[in-house]
């Protein structure tokens, strides 16, 4: 039955595809990839989310997925390989327990469709990571199916300066689930063991606003990673001059408001990828004024009290001048 | 005195009888109750008996000279004719009347119209047009009143109807179009697919959805296919590299090299700016390249760097009056060991208005900078199409044009170019610039350079992101409508410099 009912969905939703706006000239396409498949109990697989921008240039989206979470749990957040290479928000694998995830994010410049004659895809805004449920009832010999959706109030925008909505078309997947006596396959640990490349080079802006954190100096970082993508930033802080031969790490997103708003230490950002690959940026511009160093305190009080006894010596010779001038 | 009564007693009695008979008091009674004889005839005017050779008689009213309204009329005062009256259609001008009935004829702007006489004949009505705007007489003044002409836009066919007010025509609508397979009106093309390489493979592109060019030439070829094509040396085998190479050595066996790693990963990107103009390239929204455009505003340049994988480059320039571009950018699945390479790149004009809000008839000056020598379509609307102007480029790539706002509409329209290089290329649009005509407000700038460091960059998004929802500084609210929103941030994609 659940196969029957697959199959009617798929047709329906090919009929509403074939024959309604679906195929309206500008109406982008967001839809999963794949659209059905068959999974085991156990199993952990990957639904890319694809745009297919029918002609138009896009340059932001935000999708909010629903999916059943009897039957599958949402386990990560793949943005490796992402045309989105600003995010705004992106899932993580705690944000998906009540059946609904969102992310949102855009393409500087714009994204106007794959380029005929380039092999390689390169329309999926991002990659989810589900799981089924772990082993079902024995006797349950017919699968399970369940829908994952794109919801209604996802969003694309069109390249044209005036923050147009562009027409949506959202494409769901219908996946079945069954039961199989071998190993479940996990193609999300495949693709992280596969991921040796650390996320590319990146550099720190120092900025200060007034209408910013009180106008305290922040830092702002972005990078990608083609691979399995970022999972977060790090920053860390060190004084100048200190002994600390570690540095201390805290979990961090851009912008960032600097602890030290004197500017006298090292500030370091690291992005991790999901296969744990670093890629570390330093704060190198010379913005950050010299420190006064004990040593350098003891020069300027000698140089001080020594202009003090030159004076107070001038002084007196000159007061003496004058009396025996008198 | 008795004498004299007796002498003239008989003359006496005539006019003292001629009196009474002259006092109308007395005459209000009937003559015969005087005992005078009832053969005599005689025709009282005032009694408001209409006897004899009387025209009327309306009594005490026949007192009244002059009488307003068109009805009644009242005798005049010897009963031989009416009263002078309003309505009479003769004008009394000694009774103060300019008109009396008949309609007159009057102009109501510049068409023709009749006025009618008031009800106290002192005034005429308002004029009241007999021609007008939709009679299908081209009248008073008009460009036209209903009916089309033909006319040409953008090279196509097309008619312009005449405008709701009939001064004028409106925009010309083709009726050519992109699309109806047939290449007219400046099309490059129009359907239809063309052979092509890329990369030494064959394959076709396709004709562009606005027909100003064609796609990037698609292919079906790659190396690993299993069928020796474009450049490759083979495809398939033991002694064929990845990369569709014969491995170097010879013979089978060998050790591994050869691997894609060890072949560089590039991407060229090469095209038209502006002459000698600063180029820009981003890679995923961060600066990778600044080069310079040459004297012929063509670029050519190669990115190295490149990680495999999706990775969206972008191109912008700035013209040698600091205006910038907006960026063309193309995202691209870069695989290990292959150059991939753009060409045919023509970045759009820069455009800049002296103006942004002006009295309607006022000029505004259109102006900016494209590959030398090119011609510049620039279109000014409120809502599609628009109205076209085309102009040339010297040898600078300067482009300017003074736009008179008359033929605008009160309220927001906006300016943007698109050129077409000597050698056919063709730009899409450059930034849709605003202005105002007429007294309609606020105009919102649209400035998504945030911090107004002149660099539409990360910094501005984390402006953007912390002013998320209700703006604490107002500069991030680009779009002014009091919210941070996706808007907002579409806004800046659109504006990134990087």
């Amino acid at each position: 039955m659940p196969a029957l009912k697959s199959a009617i969905i798929i047709l329906i939703s090919l009929f509403c595809f074939l024959f309604s706006g679906a195929n309206a000239v500008f109406a982008a396409v967001v839809y999963l990839d794949p659209p059905q498949g068959n999974f085991q109990f156990g199993q952990t697989f990957i639904v890319s989310v694809k745009i297919d921008t029918g002609g138009e240039c896009v340059n932001a989206a935000k999708v909010d997925i629903a999916f059943d979470q009897n039957v599958m749990r949402f386990v990560d957040f793949d943005r490796g390989n992402s045309i989105i290479s600003l995010w705004m928000d992106a899932p993580s694998g705690q944000t998906g327990s009540s059946g609904k995830i969102s992310f949102s994010g855009g393409m500087p410049g714009g994204y106007c469709g794959e380029i005929a004659g380039v092999s390689g895809e390169s329309n999926v805004l991002a990659k989810l990571v589900f799981k089924t449920a772990e082993m079902r009832v024995v006797a349950d010999t017919e699968p399970v199916s369940a829908t994952v959706d794109i919801s209604d109030s996802s969003e694309v925008y069109l390249h044209d300066g005036a923050g147009t909505k562009a027409a949506l078309v959202a494409r769901g997947a219908v996946y079945n689930f069954f039961q199989h006596t071998g190993l479940p396959r996990d193609e999300w640990q495949e693709a992280i063991r596969n991921d040796n490349t650390p996320p590319e080079q990146f550099e720190l802006k120092l900025s200060r606003d007034p209408l910013m954190f009180d106008n305290r100096y922040f830092i702002t970082f972005i990078t990608t990673d083609k691979q399995t993508g970022i999972d977060r930033y790090e920053v860390s802080e060190t004084p100048l001059g200190s002994k600390q031969e570690k540095d201390l790490w805290v979990v961090a997103v851009s912008p960032y408001a600097l602890k030290d708003q004197a500017l006298g230490s090292k500030i370091k950002v690291k992005a991790v990828d999901k296969a744990g690959n670093e890629t570390i940026a330093e704060f190198t511009s010379g913005v950050a004024p010299t420190p006064v160093r004990p040593v350098n305190l003891v020069y300027m009080l000698a140089f001080l009290v020594a202009v003090i006894g030159i004076g107070w010596y001038l002084v007196k010779a000159f007061k003496k001048r004058s009396k025996r001038h008198e | 005195m008795i004498f004299w009564l007796k002498k003239n007693a008989l003359l006496l009695l005539f006019f003292t009888l001629a009196g009474l008979i002259g006092n109308p008091v007395f005459l209000s009674q009937p003559v015969f109750a005087l005992g005078i004889p009832t053969s005599i005839s005689i025709t009282v005017c005032g009694d408001h008996i209409k006897q004899g050779n009387e025209f009327c008689d309306e009594g005490s009213d026949n007192n009244k000279v002059y009488v307003y309204g068109a009805n009644p009329k009242y005798c005049n005062v010897d009963c031989a004719s009416f009263a002078p009256a309003c309505g009479d259609t003769v004008i009394q001008s000694g009774f103060g009347e300019i008109c009396d009935s008949a309609s007159g004829s009057c102009m109501v702007g510049l068409y023709s119209g009749t006025k009618a006489c008031n009800d106290t004949c002192d005034a005429w009505l308002d004029c009241q047009a007999t021609e007008y705007c939709g009679d299908g007489i081209n009248n008073g003044g008009e460009t036209c009143d209903g009916g089309t002409q033909n006319c040409t836009i953008n090279g196509y066919n097309g008619k312009k109807a005449c405008l709701g007010d009939c001064t004028g025509w409106g925009d010309c609508v083709a009726s050519d179009s992109c699309g109806d397979k047939i290449i007219n009106g400046g099309e490059i093309c129009d359907g239809g697919t063309q052979n092509c390489t890329i990369n030494g493979y064959n394959g076709n592109k396709t004709c562009n959805s606005s027909c100003s060019g064609w796609n990037l030439c698609q292919t079906s070829e790659y190396c690993g296919d299993g069928i020796k094509n474009g450049n490759e040396q083979c495809d398939g085998g033991s002694s064929c590299t990845s990369l569709c190479q014969i491995k170097s050595g010879g013979g089978g066996g060998g050790g591994g090299g050869g691997s894609s790693s060890s072949v560089a990963t590039k991407v060229i990107m090469e095209g038209k700016a502006y002459l000698k103009s600063s180029i820009t390239i981003l890679k995923d929204g961060k600066v990778t390249t600044v080069t310079n455009a040459d004297e012929n505003a063509d670029f050519r340049v190669e990115i190295s760097d490149v990680t495999p994988g999706v990775t969206t480059f972008g191109v912008w320039a700035k013209d040698n009056e600091g205006r910038k571009s907006i960026t063309f950018s193309f995202t691209v699945n870069v695989q290990a060991g292959t150059t991939i390479t753009i060409s045919d790149i023509f970045l759009p004009p820069t455009i800049e208005l002296d103006k942004t809000a002006v009295q309607k008839g006022e000029m505004i000056t259109i102006e900016g900078t494209t590959a030398p020598l090119s011609r510049v379509d620039i279109v000014v609307q409120s809502a599609p199409p628009g109205i076209t102007k085309t102009v040339a480029t010297e040898k600078n790539g300067i482009y300017s044009y003074n736009f008179d706002t008359s033929v605008l509409e009160e309220g927001s329209h906006l300016a943007k170019a698109k050129a077409t290089s000597p050698g056919g290329l063709m730009g899409s649009y450059s930034q849709s610039m605003t202005f105002t005509v007429g007294n309609t407000g606020f105009n919102c700038p649209k400035n998504s350079d945030i911090n107004r460091d002149k660099r539409v960059n990360l910094v501005d998004l984390s402006i953007l992101l912390y002013n998320w929802g209700v703006p604490k500084n107002a500069n991030a609210d680009i779009n002014c409508d009091k919210k941070v929103n996706l808007i907002d941030f579409s806004i800046m994609m659109y504006y990134w410099t990087g």
